[in-house]
Formats: C-alpha cells, sequence, structure tokens
C-alpha cells in the first residue's frame, strides 16, 4: 500500500514539474507592439496616453534542431558538454554557463603581425562559414571591429604567475606563454567583444599561426582547455597546426550555435533541453 | 530643475467630499478636504475651531476637514498617475534596485533632484561626446521634469565621464581597472555621479557608446537593468547592435519623474499608494491628487 502511495506521489511530482516547452525551461524575452493583432500575449498590455501597448514574446516552438544528427552522437554530445561546462551543473559550486557571440564576430588584425600569418588566419577561419548562427568577418578598419588582435610589447600571459610548468620548454611552448584574450559578455554571457593580445617577440610564424588559430577557437565560446592528446583538436594542449579543421571542432561549434539562447544556459538547462527536444519528436 | 516636493497628506478632490456648484459653464467651485489625522500632523499650530467641527464630513471611517483657503498648501495640483499592473510590475524591477536578488519592501527608488549637467574628461573624443548628447537629449526632449546638458567646467558639473589614465575624478573608482561607475545620493535624491571607461577593452565608439549608454540610462535612477525585454531595450541586460529607446522605456523614465507619483519612497509606501489610488477610483471613480511645493 506504502508503496502504491509513494508511487503516486512521484507520478503527481514529475506531472506538475513536467517541462513541456521550451519556454518552461527558457524564459522568453518580450517586447511590446502597437497592434493587438500581432501580440502573442495581448493580456499583457502597458496604457500610454493616446495608445495601448501589447506584449510579444519571441518563442522557438519548434525544438528540432536539437535532435539534430549530431545531439544525437552521445560520444559527441558528451565531449561538447565537457568543453562548455566542464562537468558542472545548476547545482555545482561554481556552475559554467554557455557563452555565445550573438552577433557576428569582425576581426581587425593588427598590421604589426607578419602578412602570412595574417593571410592563413584568415583562409583558415573563412572556412568557417556555414555554421548556423555563426559569422566571422574581417575588417580593415578597427572602428568596424568588435574583436581585436592586437601585437603588444609587453609581456602577456593566460595565466597566473605562481603557474607552475615542468620544464621551460613547457613553459615556452605553452598556448597561453605570451598571449591572452579577453572577452566580453552581457548579463546572460552572450558575447559581443573580444581582445587578443600577443607577444609576437622570440616566435616564428609557424608558432604565431598556431597560437592565434587555437585562441581565437578558444574565444568562440570560451571553451575549456584539453589536456587531452589530441592533435587534431585546438582545443588541446597537443594540438599540431594543420591547414583544415578538425570534424570535432567543428561538430562542437555546430552544436554550440544552434540555437542562440535567450538566457543564461547552465549544464542542466542544456541537458533539459535535449531531454525535451528528443520528448518532442516522439 | 525645479524640484516639486510631492505633499502626499490626502488632498481628495471633487467627488462626493466636494461640493461643486456650476454658476456657469467654465466656474466650479470646489471644496477640499484632508483626513483629520492628516490635519492634526500638518497644521498643528492651527487647533480646530468649533466652525471646523460643524464641516466636517465622515467618510469610510474616516473624519474628514473642510480646508480653508489660507491653510490650503501652496503648490501645483497633480492627479496622481495611475498605471496598469503590466506596467507596474516591470516599473518596479527597474526601478526598486534591491542590494540583492530577494524584493525587500524597504528599498527606496532613486532620482535625480537637479539637472544633470555632464562633463567629459579631454580625452573624450568630440564624436563621443556628440553620440552621447543627442541620445541624453531624445531623452531630456521626452522626459518633462529631466534637464539634461553638457557642461565645460567641472565645478559646474555634477556628472563626469572619463577614461581610464584620465585624472581620476572620483577617488572611489581609483582603484577599479575596469569601466565602472560611482552614484551619490542623499535622502534617495541623486546628486553626484562618475563614471570612469576602459577604453583598451572598449577600442570602437560603438563599444564606448554602448557602454557608456548603458551607464547613463542606469544612472538616471539607480535604475536597475532586466532579463525580461527583448535586448533592444535600453532597459534590458542584454547586449544588441540596435539597441533603441523603446517607447516602454522612455514611457518608464517619463513616469520614474512625472509629478503624478512621490519620489524617493519605499518599495512598500509605492504599493500602498497605488492600491488606495486604485480602491479610491474605482469606489468613487475619482482620483487622489498631490500637491508639489517648490523646495530648494
Amino acid at each position: 500500500m506504502n508503496y502504491k502511495i509513494c508511487f503516486l506521489f512521484i507520478m503527481a511530482y514529475n506531472c506538475l514539474n513536467a517541462q513541456n516547452s521550451y519556454t518552461d525551461i527558457v524564459k522568453p524575452k518580450l517586447s511590446f507592439t502597437y497592434n493587438k493583432s500581432e501580440a502573442t500575449n495581448p493580456s499583457q498590455y502597458v496604457v500610454l496616453k493616446k495608445d495601448t501597448l501589447y506584449g510579444t514574446y519571441k518563442t522557438y516552438d519548434d525544438l528540432s534542431h536539437l535532435t539534430d544528427s549530431l545531439f544525437s552522437n552521445r560520444k559527441l554530445l558528451n565531449r561538447y558538454q565537457s568543453a562548455v561546462f566542464n562537468y558542472t551543473n545548476a547545482n555545482s559550486k561554481k556552475p559554467r554557463i554557455l557563452k555565445q557571440w550573438n552577433c557576428p564576430v569582425i576581426i581587425y588584425i593588427d598590421k604589426n603581425l607578419p602578412r602570412n600569418v595574417r593571410k592563413d588566419f584568415k583562409n583558415f577561419y573563412t572556412r568557417f562559414n556555414g555554421i548556423e548562427n555563426l559569422d566571422i568577418q574581417f575588417t580593415n578598419n578597427l572602428e568596424n571591429a568588435n574583436y581585436f588582435i592586437q601585437v603588444v610589447n609587453e609581456n602577456v600571459n593566460g595565466y597566473n604567475s605562481d603557474f607552475e610548468f615542468d620544464s621551460e620548454e613547457e613553459k615556452i611552448n605553452f598556448l597561453f606563454t605570451g598571449a591572452t584574450f579577453n572577452l566580453q559578455t552581457d548579463a546572460n554571457y552572450k558575447l559581443y567583444s573580444g581582445i587578443l593580445k600577443i607577444n609576437i617577440e622570440g616566435k616564428n610564424e609557424i608558432q604565431l599561426l598556431k597560437q592565434l588559430k587555437q585562441l581565437f577557437y578558444f574565444s568562440l565560446g570560451q571553451f575549456s582547455y584539453s589536456f587531452i592528446d589530441n592533435p587534431e583538436n585546438l582545443l588541446s594542449n597537443s594540438y599540431v597546426d594543420s591547414d583544415s579543421i578538425s570534424d570535432f571542432n567543428l561538430y562542437l561549434l555546430k552544436i554550440h550555435y544552434k540555437i542562440i539562447y535567450d538566457e543564461k544556459i547552465n549544464g542542466t538547462t542544456f541537458k533539459d533541453l535535449i531531454k525535451l527536444a528528443n520528448n518532442q519528436r516522439k | 530643475m525645479k524640484l516639486l516636493k510631492p505633499i502626499i497628506l490626502l488632498i481628495f478632490l471633487t467627488s462626493n467630499y466636494v461640493f461643486s456648484q456650476y454658476e456657469n459653464d467654465s466656474l466650479v467651485v470646489t471644496k477640499r478636504y484632508m483626513k483629520l489625522q492628516d490635519y492634526n500632523k500638518r497644521f498643528s499650530n492651527e487647533p480646530l475651531t468649533k466652525t471646523d467641527s460643524s464641516n466636517f464630513m465622515y467618510r469610510d471611517n474616516d473624519t474628514l476637514v473642510l480646508l480653508k483657503n489660507s491653510n490650503r498648501p501652496k503648490g501645483i495640483i497633480v492627479p496622481y498617475e495611475y498605471k496598469d499592473s503590466t506596467f507596474l510590475n516591470y516599473y518596479e524591477k527597474i526601478a526598486f534596485n534591491h542590494p540583492n536578488d530577494s524584493i525587500n519592501l524597504k528599498t527606496s527608488m532613486k532620482y535625480w533632484k537637479d539637472d544633470i549637467k555632464i562633463f567629459f574628461s579631454k580625452s573624450v573624443s568630440k564624436k563621443t561626446k556628440k553620440n552621447l548628447m543627442k541620445f541624453a537629449k531624445t531623452i531630456d526632449k521626452a522626459v518633462d521634469s529631466l534637464r539634461i546638458s553638457e557642461v565645460k567646467s567641472l565645478e559646474d558639473s555634477n556628472y563626469v565621464i572619463y577614461y581610464k589614465g584620465d585624472y581620476e575624478y572620483e577617488s572611489k573608482l581609483m582603484s577599479n581597472d575596469n569601466s565602472t561607475d560611482y552614484l551619490w545620493w542623499r535622502q534617495n535624491k541623486i546628486y553626484r555621479y562618475s563614471v570612469k571607461l576602459n577604453t583598451e577593452k572598449l577600442f570602437s565608439e560603438h563599444l564606448i557608446q554602448y557602454k557608456m549608454r548603458e551607464y547613463f540610462i542606469k544612472s538616471l535612477g539607480y535604475f536597475k537593468l532586466i532579463d525580461d525585454f527583448e535586448c533592444e531595450s535600453y532597459f534590458a541586460k542584454c547586449y544588441s547592435s540596435d539597441k533603441k529607446l523603446t517607447v516602454l522605456d522612455l514611457e518608464i523614465l517619463r513616469y520614474h519623474y512625472s509629478y503624478g507619483i512621490c519620489k524617493g519612497i519605499s518599495l512598500e509606501a509605492f504599493r500602498e499608494q497605488h492600491k488606495n489610488a486604485k480602491e479610491l477610483y474605482k469606489n468613487t471613480g475619482h482620483l487622489i491628487h498631490l500637491i508639489h511645493q517648490e523646495t530648494d
């Protein structure tokens, strides 16, 4: 008898807490329109002196893009989640939040960077076009840019002074030695500008290109650095420069930019969305 | 900006509390009454007379005293500005900036008592100044009792915009390397503001304007940006490359500086006043009025 009551209680609890739509998980954004017939929520109205405004929510009723074959590849999805959320969820002490650009990334490259490096870097990232919701462009005018690759003379490192290396060689070859990047985010963790500082002293063109490619890739979502040996992965410490991008690095961006989320997304909300999308498909 | 101090002592106008006598089409004779307890507070040095007592009116368990012309407070009488619940919901979220995320009824709204006089440091370019002032003037024009202008001298200003590396105009911001600001207020009246921008990170005019305007909007009332609106709204806390002063943005600013509400009050008092105004209007069809007096 007790088991039955318990079972009924759990069922009732699950029903009450069921997340049936995108807006149960991600709070939609509200705008207002004068036209009542265009409003999705006319009960949300604001009376002005001469007019009335009616509420309109932007909603994603169709979550089918989250059921793309990329999302059903469990291994790939796990790797993606570890790169973005670093094994954290809503209950973690410091939950990692998904970071995305919600505007085109317009890059200005400092003219002090060797010409070949600039050219090869552009060629590499121009191939990224075609990823939904991610637009990478280049400009010759800093005023039009929101991502600045800047050559600096000072000693810049992407780690603290107490960071320890096993050898001097390891330090010299470390991705964040002599270069760092800083991204500006809004309160929803959407990226809108960035600056990558690099000291080119003592580095040849091959080293510079590799470092820039990797750091810029990190800037596309502030992904986690991987210490797992993988010469094809731009996020790995063992990355070996290549003219082409690996499938994993491409798929990771495709998953990452499938939707530009309106709200902060942590590991738990991401899983909830995938679950909901799969339930809707059934 | 001349500030009009609102007297909330309840002044009921017209309605059953007022006898109106039409002498011709254009003349209306009104009588004003005040709650006895409010009268005693306000006119403590004028004890009630026999005539006053004979003119008492009783309404909803309140004793009302007929006001003489001599003890009628001087100032501008403005009807209380009633707003719908949708508007108030968002207005409260923006104007009552709670120190943490939980709602505290004691939190008060803040507002500029005087005109805003902006001083730009020398390193702020003409273009940047012009762009910001254009934005500020749009607000100045749309909001009746908020005047914003640029001044050339620091001494004449109460609002300073400067860059990292410039002279530190605000000691409270000295130790900060990132873009940051500081607002001073006394009794919920804002009287000084400084913002320091880090232009190393804001390397284009677009990025400077975005950040400057975000600080500017917040500084107009110690406002909190919210996550409810589409990103194009200046009160939305998300980025858009196409920010606009939406109709609702301007309405929020206009309402914040409207004479039809009491300024600098707590959330609790704000809600209470709205509730009273709504009930009165519902029961009698008449509005509460506020009397604003000029103060220094």
